[in-house]
């Protein structure tokens, strides 16, 4: 009896099988849904941290049919973050969001979802968050007897003193210069005043440092001096009253860069204020006290006379000459070139070096004014050289060995300082002295470096007493 | 007879389950000395490295029970071990202490004494760990890409300036090691301790311009300073 059970159950579950098979004949019916298609005028936007960003798109449906649809801006770092979430900006149709992210690069994602079908469209943007401060002219400036950090952005906004707002304080004293150190895992800018110096990050000018926690020892400063990070951004390099000072750079020691400085390096002797980081392995100073150049090693701290050379066309460890002013030439990945203007009893010279090879070594001749010049600015271009005087500006053509009238101020002014914008070399910038009230010129340049109109371009006021200026770049 | 083998096979199916016994460890705690891949299972100690003069000091040792924790305190011994020429009383002090209870750590004080004989001679005292009415020794050796288990440790004690153990992490910065830079480095920074763990990077880049300077100025008023292998000290 069983075994007929077993032997009927084996067949209806065979008999099951085979007419559960049966042919499929393909018939599928196709419908067209309705994709939208998300179009602007730019895919790429940069926008001033705290400022709106505003897009507006243009949305075609391909079968408009009056379908609903739901909207989402998120926004993240193009290269990860740690700690740094995507964040949604908007879910409305346009964007308009403060943004208030870090500055960074950033990817933003509109996706435009149909509410019927959940087909989803995407549009991928790329956003550049710029800080406040992200490039520009810094002028440092005296006025009603305070120091004062003045900002001139890359897009001609004039910032009058943000560092006291932004921090809510005053800088007592007077000031001295600024300068920022801008690279990968770095961005500060140091204000040196003769009450002390001041540690700001460059994006946002939020201060993160004083005199005791650069210089845990106690440092004064009465001098101009000047900071800078070597070509190899290994060191941040300070040069104060005479002397080297050192701090560690973002290359092999990001976490470090907010470090002490150390103690003035050992010896006798006594920097001009520059830092001639003319290659990645050593970093030049000029000594006035020896008339010599010096050198440190990426790291090292310490400083020692440059090897000088017969065969050269000047001695690097017996120039025998003062500085007076350095500035940049022709500019490299592995080396740059700098200008040096010397001078002794005899008068002013040129002096150059490019990498660690002395290069000119000429007689300033032809120039008017040369031996009353107080501010230098060179080109990265062409081989020529910006000087002030008094009121006037006079451009020295380094192969002519000489130098023509450009442009002069009404009486009354006195030229303190003026700079090459280094990203082009296209543009001088001068800052000019009316009593105690400053004023920031540009005068842009053509090709034959003149400048063009003859005139300035643009001119920005209500600064106090300009002591010095520096650029802070992107 | 099909029924006969379906039978036999559901009997074979049961039959092959058998309960597996899980093999659990039973036995005393235990207790060891450990450290870091990087540390090192000795170290030296001088009383000449503080700045203050020092009767006695004390040296922490790390411990860590084998086991569960307890709802009690429970008793650590530590003995001299073999090599030891440190001397009870004179030398050194072992004290009897206790793993709090709910704990599985524990630094363990070796007292150091500053005998007179130490200026001369250096002293080895080899802490090793001793049973106790709980503890027992722990199992030794390496966890995997961590710790390392000891049932000793070795400290050499005196009252010169010995080389540190460290020495060797910081040499590139401040060159060959004699105990005449050794006391210079301490009177000049206030410090004892140049490991790089206690000095940072920035220490170890800055410091020696600190020691430069210094030395600027020492030999400025007296000469050279000579080591006591008779070579001058620089930085």
């Amino acid at each position: 009896m069983r075994k007929h059970i077993f032997i009927k159950g084996l067949l209806s579950c065979l008999l099951i099988m085979v007419f559960s098979c049966r042919k499929n004949d393909q018939n599928f019916i196709y419908d067209k849904m309705n994709e939208v298609s998300i179009k602007t005028d730019s895919t790429s936007f940069a926008v001033t941290q705290l400022d709106s960003l505003k897009i507006k798109p243009q949305l075609k449906e391909s079968i408009p049919g009056g379908d609903s649809y739901t909207y989402e801006w998120k926004i993240y770092p193009q290269i990860t973050v740690q700690g740094q979430s995507p964040v949604i900006l908007s879910t409305e149709k346009e964007l308009k969001a403060k943004i208030v992210l870090p500055p960074n690069t950033y990817n933003l994602q509109y996706k435009v979802t149909n509410s019927k079908t959940g087909v989803a469209s995407y549009m991928l943007y790329r956003v550049l968050v710029n800080g406040a401060f992200y490039e520009g002219w810094m002028v440092s400036n005296n006025k009603d007897g305070k120091a004062q950090l003045s900002f001139v952005r890359a897009d001609n906004a004039l910032i009058l003193n943000p560092a006291e707002a932004v921090n809510h304080t005053t800088y007592p004293g007077h000031a001295l210069a600024a300068y920022s150190a801008v690279d990968y895992n770095i961005a500060l800018t140091l204000f040196f005043t003769d009450q002390g110096v001041y540690r700001f990050n460059a994006n946002d000018l939020l201060q993160n440092g004083t005199t005791t926690s650069l210089f845990p020892g106690g440092k004064q400063f009465n001098t101009t001096p000047t900071y800078a990070l070597n070509k190899l951004a290994t060191d941040q390099y300070i040069v104060s009253e005479g002397g080297l000072y050192a701090s560690l750079g973002p290359t092999f020691y990001p976490a470090e860069v907010l470090t002490p400085y150390s103690d003035r390096f050992t010896g006798d002797y006594l920097l001009f204020p520059a830092i001639i980081s003319t290659t990645q392995n050593s970093t030049f100073f000029y000594d006035n006290k020896y008339k010599r150049f010096m050198q440190a090693a990426y790291l090292d701290r310490t400083l020692e006379v440059s090897p000088g050379s017969a065969a050269a066309s000047f001695d690097l460890s017996n120039v025998g000459k003062t500085m007076i002013a350095c500035d940049y030439g022709a500019q490299s990945y592995s080396q740059d070139e700098f200008y040096f203007i010397m001078e002794d009893q005899g008068g002013r010279y040129l002096y150059s070096i490019n990498g660690t090879t002395p290069g000119l070594k000429q007689t300033i001749g032809n120039s008017p004014d040369i031996d009353k010049a107080s501010a230098f600015a060179s080109s990265s271009v062409v081989k020529h050289l910006y000087y002030a005087a008094g009121n006037k500006i006079y451009l020295y053509d380094i192969l002519a060995n000489s130098a023509r009238l450009l442009y002069t101020f009404h009486a009354g002014y006195t030229i303190k300082d003026i700079k090459m914008l280094r990203s082009t070399s296209k543009r001088i910038v001068a800052a000019v002295n009316k009593g105690l009230a400053g004023e920031v010129y540009y005068f842009d340049l053509d090709n034959l470096g003149n400048f063009i109109g003859n005139t300035y371009v643009k001119k920005f006021e209500g600064f106090g007493e300009i002591v010095h200026l520096s650029y802070r770049n992107p | 007879m099909m029924k006969y083998l379906l039978f036999l096979s559901l009997l074979c199916v049961l039959l092959a389950c058998k309960k597996q016994e899980v093999a659990t460890y039973k036995g005393e705690d235990g207790i060891t000395f450990y450290v870091t891949r990087y540390e090192a299972d000795s170290l030296s100690y001088s009383f000449a490295f503080s700045p203050v003069e020092k009767k006695r000091d004390t040296v922490f040792l790390k411990m860590r029970v084998l086991g569960a924790a307890a709802d009690r305190p429970r008793t650590i011994a530590v003995k001299a071990g073999t090599g030891t020429t440190a001397r009870l009383g004179i030398d050194y002090e072992l004290p009897q202490i206790t793993l709090p209870a709910g704990q599985l750590t524990v630094l363990y004080p070796v007292v150091l004494l500053n005998s007179p004989e130490m200026l001369t001679k250096t002293f080895r005292l080899v802490v090793e760990i001793a049973k106790s009415k709980d503890l027992t020794l722990g199992a030794v050796g390496q966890e995997l890409g961590t710790t390392i288990s000891l049932n000793k440790m070795t400290i050499d004690v005196s009252n010169q300036l010995m080389e540190p153990t460290y020495w060797s992490d910081i040499e590139p910065a401040f060159g060959t090691f004699s105990a005449v830079k050794f006391k210079f480095m301490i009177e000049v920074t206030g410090l004892s301790d140049f490991s790089y763990e206690a000095i940072g990077t920035s220490g170890y880049y800055n410091l020696p311009v600190k020691l430069r300077n210094a030395l600027s100025e020492y030999e400025a008023l007296h000469g050279p300073l000579i080591d006591e292998f008779g070579n001058q000290v620089t930085f």
